[in-house]
């Protein structure tokens, strides 16, 4: 809090530079101010008021009036028309998310931990890396494209290989079914994401002081005691760090379920995000609804990231002394 | 290897050897099954009529109407009952029995016949039983294989020999997997129905990959080995939807409906002809995100930077709190906002227009955040203020001074802007109607339309043309980008 004193701090900012020369600061970072404050902060409170307002159709995008809470009913009132509709799509959304991130965070920390392992020394390692990360890079709709075009019914790759290999004799509906839609879904989303989780990993494992390491290694730790003693204690804020924009993420998931599976079979698939679109963007546009839904997910959202991060939070002053010791 | 760990690992292999012996499929007898088609029958038929009974009584029609009509439900009913009464006595009765059918010796039993309809009806598949006994007897080789190479290498503390046995156990494993996947796909005729694998399956392919994780986290070698041939599982998994991508855009429909294949053919001309044929006017939309992706890349990082510097080098009131507020602001779920965002866009005019899509990466909290690191790292201020003696204004100073300085961190966050803002679909999906000035992931939706129903290899060359270019991005700066990645995740 305490704010540097001429002369005293700052050694090499002294003299004339520091008086002349810090109002400059205010155009560096004005561009970015501004920019914010128009297409990020505004929407957001746009948004917040759209919820209360009577916003349905064009017309009153210009000229909505505010009449309070009634909106938030649809999603509160068991006989409203949209209540059902909403909290399947929120249950879908948790659904596939978790379906997807316990095995990626598994996997990530398995393989980050093998390929930063010293005394295994792998070969390889960039360019397993390289095409483990792959899939993240290509467009999400593209792959959508691509899975619907594999699983396709009845003819596409993947029912043309079970019946070759003689595990199915008649091709299989894959998108008329609730679970193997879901598990498509989960599964091209953990297919995305576990390489990138896997080289935040790596990189937050690289970031451990290598003299705790070494310790570990003259103490004669095991590989599995180097692990679950040094390295997961050392990285749990970097795993809270991924838990939290991967919920954020997956809670906003769009572009896979849109056009893999349209949220299809029943509705069943359905998230959130596809919820929000088809109630502001197709029909008879009901912003206001849309806006609602978009108020309790991000309530949802900012609680429960404050939630982890209360959870996660250091309660063993050990630990907190050791990741001390390692910066 | 230790003694005990040996010791698990070859029962473990023992008992998996003798479960091939046990029965793991039965194939009951389906007369209940035969039964039910009729019941829904009649059950349709009693609904029919009511539905008709209830017509007649809304029309007000005459009672001998109503009468013979009544005559008509019950009888269907009568009949209904008793088929019901017959298949609760097959239930409870567990009547006929089933055939049961093991691994090893085991043949299928004679009484079961294939329903060749039901083959005809695909003209991929085959039922071989000789084929699929040849494959039992493999697996069990191969387990019997490992058993014996551990049995070799005896107690000693690393030798090859675990190796090839781990690996030879993997190889059963995955061939027990097919043979058991397979066996249950025989189309059995009636009265025996296809085959109800029993709990058996569980343990037979448990136990040995039990062991195989056991012997293989014992022996540093084997788990090398292991990890290589797991990770090179996962990177075929990665490639081989974007290859039997690239392999189907080559073949033609006729192909691609014979079945699968991992060899490309000759059809790629052909099946582009179709696809600009239907108006999937791909440059189009290659131009459109190409300005709207380095657009919005060339203002997200120079602004970045500029944010950056203005965070780094100068001491303003407020810079402190400004810098928390964009690390607070890095979180900010982006889609939560897509309504209000449009709507906002709609008063302002900007539908149809590039601009929402461009301006709005000046504010990249993400990239000043790496940027500042970046700079507190790597920026001697003596350099500002030699710059500064030398009379040289402050954003001259910038831009000839600090920003060359920052190339390589301006470069891996301008990486990382295309491909986020390239892959972008929703909100030009949301701001952009006009089919002239489409984006290239909106484009991709369109090959999943009905338009391209039949035209499978047509529906593959698009995807691969909209792929292959970030593939060739990827493999050629495949380097920056993990980097990009990895400083990304390392926030704290």
């Amino acid at each position: 809090m305490e704010k540097p004193v001429a002369g005293t701090s700052g050694g090499r900012r002294k003299g004339l530079s520091k008086v002349n020369y810090n109002r400059y600061g205010y155009y560096f970072v004005a561009p970015f101010i501004i920019v914010f404050l128009i297409f990020q902060l505004y929407p957001i409170i746009f948004t917040f008021r759209t919820s209360v307002s009577d916003a349905i159709g064009w017309d009153k995008i210009n000229n909505s009036v505010i009449i309070g809470f009634q909106n938030f009913k649809m999603y509160f009132d068991k006989s409203s028309p949209l209540f059902l509709d909403f909290w399947n799509s929120f249950g879908n959304t948790l659904l596939i998310w978790l379906a997807n991130f316990i095995p990626q965070i598994l996997m990530a920390l398995v393989l980050a931990s093998w390929f930063t392992d010293t005394r295994m020394r792998l070969n390889f390692r960039g360019g397993f890396k390289m095409l483990i990360f792959m899939p993240n890079i290509i467009t999400a709709a593209t792959i959508a494209v691509l899975f619907y075009s594999i699983f396709n019914y009845p003819i596409a790759p993947a029912n043309s290989f079970l019946q070759q290999a003689g595990i199915l004799h008649a091709p299989f509906e894959f998108f008329r079914s609730t679970t193997a839609a879901r598990s498509i879904i989960s599964f091209v989303q953990w297919w995305m994401w576990y390489g990138n989780t896997m080289i935040i990993m790596i990189a937050g494992i690289m970031g451990i002081s290598p003299e705790l390491y070494e310790a570990g290694l003259v103490d004669g730790c095991s590989s599995r005691q180097t692990f679950y003693r040094i390295t997961l204690p050392l990285i749990k804020p970097i795993l809270l760090f991924n838990l939290v924009t991967s919920m954020i993420g997956g809670l906003q998931m769009f572009d896979i379920p849109h056009l893999l599976t349209e949220g299809n079979p029943n509705k069943t698939t359905n998230t959130i995000a596809r919820f929000i679109y088809q109630q502001a963007f197709t029909g008879s546009r009901n912003f206001n609804y849309a806006s609602a839904a978009s108020v309790i997910l991000f309530i949802f959202i900012v609680m429960a990231s404050l939630a982890l991060f209360w959870v996660m939070r250091d309660r063993d002053p050990a630990a907190r002394a050791l990741r001390r010791a390692g910066k | 290897m230790k003694r005990t760990r040996w010791l698990v690992v070859a029962t473990l292999l023992l008992i998996t050897l003798a479960l091939f012996f046990l029965p793991v499929a039965r194939f009951p007898e389906d007369a209940l099954g035969m039964l039910q088609g009729d019941i829904d029958k009649f059950t349709r038929r009693v609904e029919e009529y009511q539905a008709t009974y209830d017509r007649y009584v809304a029309q007000g029609d005459p009672k001998e109407k109503l009468d013979k009509q009544q005559v008509k439900i019950d009888k269907a009913k009568a009949t209904l009952n008793e088929l019901l009464a017959e298949a609760e006595e097959l239930k409870s009765g567990d009547a006929g029995g089933a055939l049961k059918y093991s691994l090893l010796p085991g043949r299928l039993p004679a009484e079961l016949q294939f329903d060749q309809m039901r083959i005809n009806e695909s003209k991929i598949y085959q039922a071989n039983p000789e084929q699929y006994y040849l494959l039992v007897y493999l697996a069990f080789g191969l387990l019997a294989g490992a058993l014996v190479l551990l049995l070799l290498g005896g107690g000693r503390l690393v030798s090859k020999l675990y190796t090839l046995s781990s690996i030879l156990n993997l190889a059963g494993i995955l061939v027990l997997l097919y043979a058991i996947l397979r066996l249950k796909a025989f189309p059995i005729l009636n009265p025996y129905a296809d085959a109800r694998l029993t709990g058996l399956q569980f343990p037979l392919l448990l136990l040995p990959l039990a062991a195989l994780l056991i012997s293989a986290s014992g022996v540093r070698n084997t788990k090398r080995t292991m990890i290589y041939v797991l990770c090179t599982a996962l990177s075929i998994l990665s490639i081989l939807p974007f290859w039997l991508m690239l392999v189907n855009a080559t073949r033609s429909t006729y192909q691609i409906q014979q079945g699968m294949s991992l060899l490309p053919s000759t059809y790629f001309q052909s099946n582009l002809n179709i696809l600009t044929g239907k108006q999937f006017d791909i440059l189009v939309g290659f131009k459109n995100s190409a300005i709207i992706a380095f657009g919005a890349t060339i203002l997200s990082v120079y602004f970045s930077a500029l944010t950056a510097y203005g965070l780094s080098v100068y001491n303003f009131k407020g810079s402190k709190f400004l810098y928390s507020f964009i690390l607070a602001i890095i979180m900010i779920p982006g889609q939560v906002t897509a309504t209000g965002f449009y709507m906002f866009m709609y008063r302002l005019n900007l539908i149809n227009s590039y601009v929402p899509l461009i301006i709005p990466a000046i504010a990249a909290p993400g990239t000043v955040f790496f940027l500042k690191q970046y700079l507190s790292a790597n920026l001697q201020l003596s350099l500002v203020e030699a710059s500064r003696i030398d009379g040289a204004g402050e954003f001259l100073t910038f831009n000839k001074i600090v920003m060359p300085l920052m190339m390589p961190a301006m470069a891996t966050m301008g990486i990382m802007a295309v491909i986020g803002s390239w892959n972008n679909y929703l909100t030009p999906l949301m701001l952009l109607s006009n089919p002239t000035m489409k984006t290239l992931p909106m484009m991709v939706k369109e090959l999943r339309g009905d338009i391209y129903r039949t035209e499978y290899g047509s529906i593959y060359v698009g995807l691969s043309l909209t792929a292959l270019p970030l593939m060739v991005v990827y493999f050629a700066l495949s380097k920056y980008i993990i980097a990009g990645v990895a400083v990304g995740g390392v926030k704290e």
